[in-house]
C-alpha cells in the first residue's frame, strides 16, 4: 500500500542529509562539549556551528540561540523565564497548550493573564493587543502561525506595539519556522520558540531565541551550559541535526520552496472543494503558512475520516481525540467561531517539502471516496436527538 | 489498535440505511463527542425481522452499530434487550477502554427503539457497568 504523509504539523520525516549529519555523533564523534579534551572541543565546535545555522534561519546572532528539548520547553522557558508573580501576560485563545497551560500555571503562581479572542479566520486583532496592555504587563506571547489552520498572525504589528509599550514580545514560531521567512528583527520579538522535529530535524531538540540583553530565569539549574540559561549536557546529535535542518530550510526558502509548496497546497484545496460537496477550508481568508489545510466536511466525523484515510495509507489528523465519550471539538476551531459539529467534522492536512503532486492527487481521490462512503451511512439531516 | 472485526465493520458496515417500513426507531446522540446512531427496525410478532443503522462517529461507533444490527436480526425483543454494552464490545472483538461508550450509544439507540428509554431492563440491571 502506497503511503502519503500529510501530518507534518505533528512531526516531520528526518531528511536524509540530516540523518547523515548526525550519524557520526552517535558513534566516533561522541563527546561532552563541556570537556576541555580534544574530543570535547570537537563536540563544542559542532554545537557552535549548529548555533550559527539556527541563528541564520531566523536572522539572529548565534549567541542569542539557546538549545532546548523542543517547542514545549522553549515556550515554558520564554514565559516562566520572564514572568513573576504580579506580572501580566497577554496571549490568545488559539495558542498551543504549551502556552495556554503555562499561563494557567503562572496564574496559579500569582501572575495575571489576558487571553485574547481571534476572528473567524483565526487572527488576533493588534488593536485588541494594544487595548489589553496594563501597567503590569510584562510579556505579549502570540504565535507566528497556528498549528491547526496555519493562520499567520500579524506578529510584526504586535512586535511594534510591544516595543512602543516597553513590553517583551514572545512568538511561538514552531509552525512557522522553515515554512515562511522569519526574521527576529523584522518581527521585533525578544523571544522566539523553534522545534526541531517540525522542520525535519530529530524529535527532542529545539531552540529559543533570546534577544541580547533580555533577562531570562533558567528553568533547569545545574551546569553552565547555554550561558547558564539551560543547564544539562547538550543533546549533541540533536543540536547538530537541528543545525543541519535549519541550514537546509534556509536554502529551501531562498530557492522558492515555500511558493512551490503553497501552489501544491492550493491545488489540493481547490480540488477538494471542487470534488467534495459541503467542504470548506477553515481560515481560508487569512494569510497562512504554505503547507497547512484545515478542512471541514459537513455531516461526518473528522475522527472517522482520519481513520478511514489511515486504513488506506494516508496520514492526516484531527485536533480532537476521544476519551471515554468526551471529545471536545478542536479548541482552535471553536475559538474561531466554528460550530462544534463543524469543528468535529474538520481534518487537518499538513504537507512538507517531501510531499509530491502524486501524493496530493492520491489523497484527493481517497478523500472523495471516503467522505462519500461516510456520508452514505450518516443520519439524514432531519433527526431528533433522543438522548 | 482496533480489533480486526472493528476494522472490518468500519470498512464494510452491514445493514446501512433505514428500514423501509420500520415499526421501531431509536436515535441516540453523545453530545460529548458529537457521535450519533440511528436504528430502524421491523419487528413482527415480537421478533426483529430487519434492522438497519445510520451513524456519524468514530470507528468504534460505526463498528458497534453495524455489529449490533447483525446481533439482533431474528432475535426476540426480549433477547435483544438483553444485549448490553459489554456484550456488544465483546461481539466486535473488543474496543479500547476509552471507546466503550461507543457500544453504549448503539445499545441506547436499540433500547429507545424498543421503548425502554435507554435504561437496562429490570432483570438485567446491574449486570453491566456503565
Amino acid at each position: 500500500m502506497a503511503t502519503v504523509y500529510l501530518d507534518n504539523n505533528a512531526t516531520t520525516q528526518l531528511l536524509p542529509e540530516v540523518f547523515e549529519a548526525i550519524r557520526p555523533f552517535f558513534s566516533d564523534r561522541f563527546g561532552n562539549a563541556s570537556s576541555s579534551t580534544m574530543r570535547g572541543q570537537r563536540a563544542r565546535g559542532a554545537i557552535d556551528e549548529a548555533r550559527g545555522q539556527v541563528a541564520r534561519l531566523v536572522g539572529a546572532a548565534p549567541g542569542e540561540i539557546v538549545f532546548t528539548s523542543g517547542g514545549t520547553e522553549g515556550d515554558n522557558l520564554a514565559l516562566r523565564g520572564v514572568i513573576s508573580p504580579g506580572d501580566h501576560v497577554i496571549t490568545c485563545a488559539i495558542e498551543h497548550h504549551a502556552i495556554l497551560h503555562c499561563c494557567r500555571r503562572l496564574q496559579a503562581l500569582g501572575a495575571t493573564a489576558t487571553i485574547l479572542r481571534v476572528d473567524g479566520e483565526g487572527r488576533v486583532d493588534p488593536d485588541d493587543v494594544r487595548a489589553a496592555l496594563q501597567r503590569r504587563t510584562r510579556l505579549i506571547s502570540i504565535m507566528a502561525a497556528n498549528n491547526e489552520t496555519g493562520t499567520i498572525q500579524p506578529v510584526e504589528e504586535i512586535g511594534r506595539i510591544a516595543s512602543e509599550a516597553g513590553v517583551l514580545f514572545h512568538t511561538d514560531a514552531v509552525q512557522a519556522a522553515g515554512k515562511i521567512e522569519i526574521d527576529v528583527e523584522r518581527v521585533g520579538c525578544d523571544l522566539l520558540t523553534l522545534s526541531g522535529h517540525k522542520l525535519h530535524a530529530p524529535q527532542g531538540i529545539g531552540a529559543l531565541y533570546v534577544r541580547r540583553g533580555t533577562l531570562l530565569q533558567a528553568l533547569l539549574h545545574g551546569g553552565p551550559q547555554e550561558g547558564g540559561r539551560r543547564a544539562g549536557t547538550e543533546n549533541l546529535a540533536g543540536i547538530v541535526g537541528l543545525g543541519k535542518a535549519a541550514e537546509l530550510a534556509s536554502a529551501w526558502l531562498g530557492d522558492g520552496g515555500g511558493e512551490e509548496l503553497r501552489a501544491l497546497r492550493d491545488r489540493f484545496e481547490a480540488e477538494v472543494v471542487d470534488r467534495i460537496e459541503e467542504a470548506r477550508v477553515n481560515g481560508r481568508g487569512a494569510p497562512r503558512v504554505p503547507n497547512t489545510s484545515s478542512i471541514a466536511f459537513e455531516r461526518i466525523s473528522g475522527r472517522a475520516l482520519v481513520a478511514a484515510l489511515d486504513l488506506r495509507g494516508i496520514t492526516a489528523s484531527t485536533g480532537s481525540a476521544c476519551n471515554a465519550g468526551s471529545a471536545d471539538p478542536p479548541y482552535v476551531l471553536t475559538a474561531m467561531g466554528l460550530a462544534p459539529e463543524l469543528a468535529h467534522a474538520s481534518v487537518r492536512f499538513s504537507a512538507s517539502k517531501l510531499t509530491t503532486g502524486a501524493d496530493v492527487a492520491a489523497a484527493v481521490d481517497c478523500l472523495a471516496e471516503e467522505v462519500g462512503r461516510l456520508r452514505a451511512m450518516a443520519p439524514l439531516r432531519t433527526g431528533r436527538s433522543a438522548v | 489498535m482496533y480489533s480486526p472485526l472493528v476494522v472490518d465493520h468500519f470498512k464494510h458496515p452491514r445493514n446501512v440505511g433505514a428500514v423501509a417500513e420500520a415499526t421501531a426507531r431509536g436515535r441516540a446522540a453523545n453530545p460529548g463527542c458529537g457521535d450519533v446512531v440511528e436504528l430502524s427496525l421491523r419487528v413482527e410478532e415480537g421478533t426483529i425481522r430487519e434492522a438497519r443503522f445510520r451513524a456519524t462517529g468514530c470507528v468504534p461507533t460505526i463498528a458497534c452499530a453495524s455489529r449490533l444490527t447483525e446481533l439482533i436480526l431474528g432475535v426476540t425483543v426480549s433477547d435483544a434487550l438483553g444485549i448490553g454494552r459489554d456484550t456488544l464490545v465483546e461481539a466486535v472483538g473488543g474496543v479500547p477502554d476509552a471507546s466503550r461508550h461507543a457500544a453504549q450509544l448503539s445499545v441506547a439507540a436499540l433500547r429507545l427503539a424498543l421503548g425502554t428509554k435507554g435504561g437496562s431492563p429490570p432483570e438485567r440491571r446491574g449486570r453491566e457497568a456503565r
